[in-house]
């Protein structure tokens, strides 16, 4: 484990292309020994194609990819020393949970001869390779708590427990990096959650540097070291869960991260309806002034609040509930304003009655939890702080 | 009851084999529907079945050349099939097409020129003659390639993961995947090739090479010269029972295979 644990990841102006369209555009990024890094974007923007170019799964086009300091371009997919755990399982069907587990040590520690059924008994070397390999079995079904149901095979398993079995498959390989490729995409809601804190445990207790790919913002911020952002095969930011929250680098990243909604009002509608200074000292949003900002002003409907008028100090948007949506302890109210634009603000369920769809209010925010950015949805100049 | 005609019409040949395989020379000749049968006659009929032919010679021949067709029917069928189905390679459509197309194509019509190559090659009258026209089978290809066309994809990619190689792939994961498909290929394999009269006519004349159709024919030949239709149907019966015995055997696995496959 100690010699394992100075293995990382590194991956260098990786660009995939099939035929005219590119799938990934010069990728680049570090991941430390140990470390958990999520890759986040939306269906289609190429991060399970990235993940499968690092397993060698899929042909790349130009760059580098070296796993431990070791290039693994020349290296056969099983000899790259990652286990990749796939969203669909991917088990062997015929074989039980015992088989699947035990398969990828008996592909590769067992000779041909080894590998016979029956044949294997002559050799000495086979006997003892094939003893290990169930002493691991049992180490890692105990670990998994998956021996109950070892002797069976997968489709007579629930997803959560199919789910284990493939974990279990990716770990007895005491790999050097591990790819998930939305492992828990396929679980209910209720076992996603503690799934993903087990695994976030167990990634941990194990050291394993680990790359996980995931369109789930909220998961992707729970249990990530840092986080890549991916859009068009490109990558957008890359940044700790926090560092993505407070200062997400472009509009499209503030919006991915913002769900359901992100309230997007331009620079100039906003000067328009509050003004330069209120009770005489100059309005800066998000630390930039509004006097000379332009672009987006984007702002979370959870520092975004609705008020019965404006009061002085406390500038806003004139606007019209038009729907809520009830969310457990917090609910979202959706707004329109005399522009048309479709705004959002958070609060507590309890003050759901109070706003029937059709009420007037005006919409205020946090200004210093506002960002503001550039016309082209890029980071605005004035956002260097 | 449409499949109880259907049965009756399928079994009655069988059932009148059976009855005039019991049965002695005057009791066939008096005309009826079913022959009496008679215990010393049918004693009489299979013995000169196994006596006067080397009847257990053309069915021991029958089975080697059955088992090491269908051996080698697999062996190539499942790695082509699997290529065929997985593996992007350039003119796979075109070898595809020549598949389907060969599946078109009846045995009869290479016969001359196989025979002509078989002869030139000096192959007459032995086994390899029976089996190599056969060891490429187009439906065991197009078959397995339809079944591990469905496999799912993932699976192979974490096979390549866990260091399987493509041949691996095929034996330990494709063909344990598609055993309904390989049981149902195995049996429609070995009653074509056990039952098939054709291409021994054309390759053999060699008594001791013979499988049983074509020893039935002999035995036919020397049989109705002097009219014992006893004995010749005693040989049909035993030349018939190793597979309907196979089949009893086999039906509940067979099924079970292939309503499993109907499910998957």
């Amino acid at each position: 484990m100690t010699e394992r644990s100075a293995c990382g990841l590194t991956v260098e102006d990786l660009t995939v292309r099939y035929g005219e369209t590119t799938a990934l555009h010069g990728i680049g990024f570090v991941v430390e020994p140990g470390a958990l890094v999520s890759i986040l974007g939306p269906s289609g923007c190429g991060k399970s194609t990235l993940l499968r170019a690092i397993a060698g799964l899929e042909p790349v086009t130009s760059g580098h990819v070296a796993v431990g300091g070791r290039d693994v371009a020349p290296l056969r997919p099983a000899q790259r020393g990652v286990a990749f755990v796939f969203q669909s399982y991917a088990l062997y069907p015929h074989m039980t949970c015992r088989a699947n587990l035990a398969a990828p040590l008996v592909m590769t520690e067992l000779s041909a001869l080894g590998r016979v059924p029956l044949a294997w008994r002559l050799s000495s070397t086979a006997r003892r390779t094939r003893h290990s390999i169930a002493a691991r079995v049992e180490r890692t079904a105990a670990m998994l708590e998956i021996e109950p149901f070892l002797d069976r095979r997968p489709g007579a398993l629930s997803g959560g427990q199919r789910q284990r079995v493939a974990l279990g498959r990716a770990l007895i390989r005491e790999p050097d990096l591990f790819l998930l490729d939305e492992p828990l995409a396929n679980l209910d809601a209720a076992l996603r959650q503690t799934t993903r804190a087990e695994l976030r445990a167990l990634q941990r207790r194990l050291g394993a540097t680990t790359l996980f790919v995931t369109h789930d913002q909220a998961e992707a911020m729970a249990i990530s070291d840092r986080v890549i952002v991916m859009f068009d095969g490109r990558i957008a930011q890359v940044g700790t869960p926090d560092d993505l929250y407070r200062t997400p680098a472009t509009l499209q990243v503030a919006r991915f991260l913002s769900q359901p909604h992100l309230n997007e009002i331009p620079a100039d509608v906003l000067r328009d309806a509050i003004g330069i200074a209120t009770a005489g000292r100059p309005i800066a949003v998000g630390g930039v002034p509004l006097r000379g900002a332009t672009g987006i002003v984007a702002v979370r409907p959870e520092h975004a609040e609705i008020r019965e008028a404006a009061r002085p100090g406390l500038p806003g948007l004139p606007v019209t509930v038009t729907e809520a949506e009830h969310g457990g302890a917090d609910s979202h109210l959706y707004l329109r304003d005399a522009g048309g634009r479709r705004l959002a603000v958070r609060l507590p369920s309890e003050r759901l009655p109070d706003w029937p769809a059709g009420r007037a209010g005006v919409f205020g925010f946090r200004l210093d939890a506002a960002r503001v950015f550039g016309d082209a949805g890029g980071p605005s100049r004035a956002m260097a702080s | 009851m449409a499949f109880i005609l259907v049965a009756a019409a399928t079994l009655a040949p069988f059932v009148v084999m059976i009855a005039t395989s019991l049965a002695g020379p005057a009791q066939i000749y008096e005309g009826g529907i079913l022959p009496s049968p008679d215990l010393n006659a049918a004693v009489d009929n299979y013995r000169a079945a196994l006596t006067e032919v080397p009847l257990l010679r053309y069915m021991a021949n029958g089975a080697f050349v059955c088992a090491v067709i269908l051996v080698l029917q697999v062996t190539i069928a499942a790695p082509a099939g699997y290529a065929l189905a997985k593996l992007p390679f350039r003119g796979r459509p075109l070898m595809l097409a020549g598949v389907v197309l060969a599946l078109m194509i009846p045995m009869q019509v290479p016969a001359i020129p196989l025979f002509l190559g078989v002869a030139s090659l000096g192959l007459l009258n032995t086994y390899t003659s029976l089996i190599a026209p056969f060891v490429i089978s187009a439906f065991a290809l197009f078959l397995f390639r339809q079944f591990f066309l469905s496999y799912p994809d993932e699976v192979l990619d974490a096979a390549r993961l866990d260091g399987f190689g493509e041949l691996s792939i095929v034996w330990r994961l494709m063909v344990p995947a598609a055993w309904p498909a390989v049981a149902a290929f195995a049996t429609i394999s070995v009653i074509n090739h056990w039952n098939d009269l054709y291409w021994p006519l054309v390759v053999i004349t060699d008594t001791d090479m013979m499988t049983p159709p074509l020893g039935l024919v002999a035995f036919r030949a020397t049989a109705e010269s002097s009219g014992d239709v006893g004995a010749l149907m005693a040989g049909g019966v035993i030349v018939t029972a190793p597979l309907v015995v196979a089949f009893l055997f086999l039906q509940r696995s067979l099924m079970r295979g292939l309503s499993a496959s109907a499910r998957a």
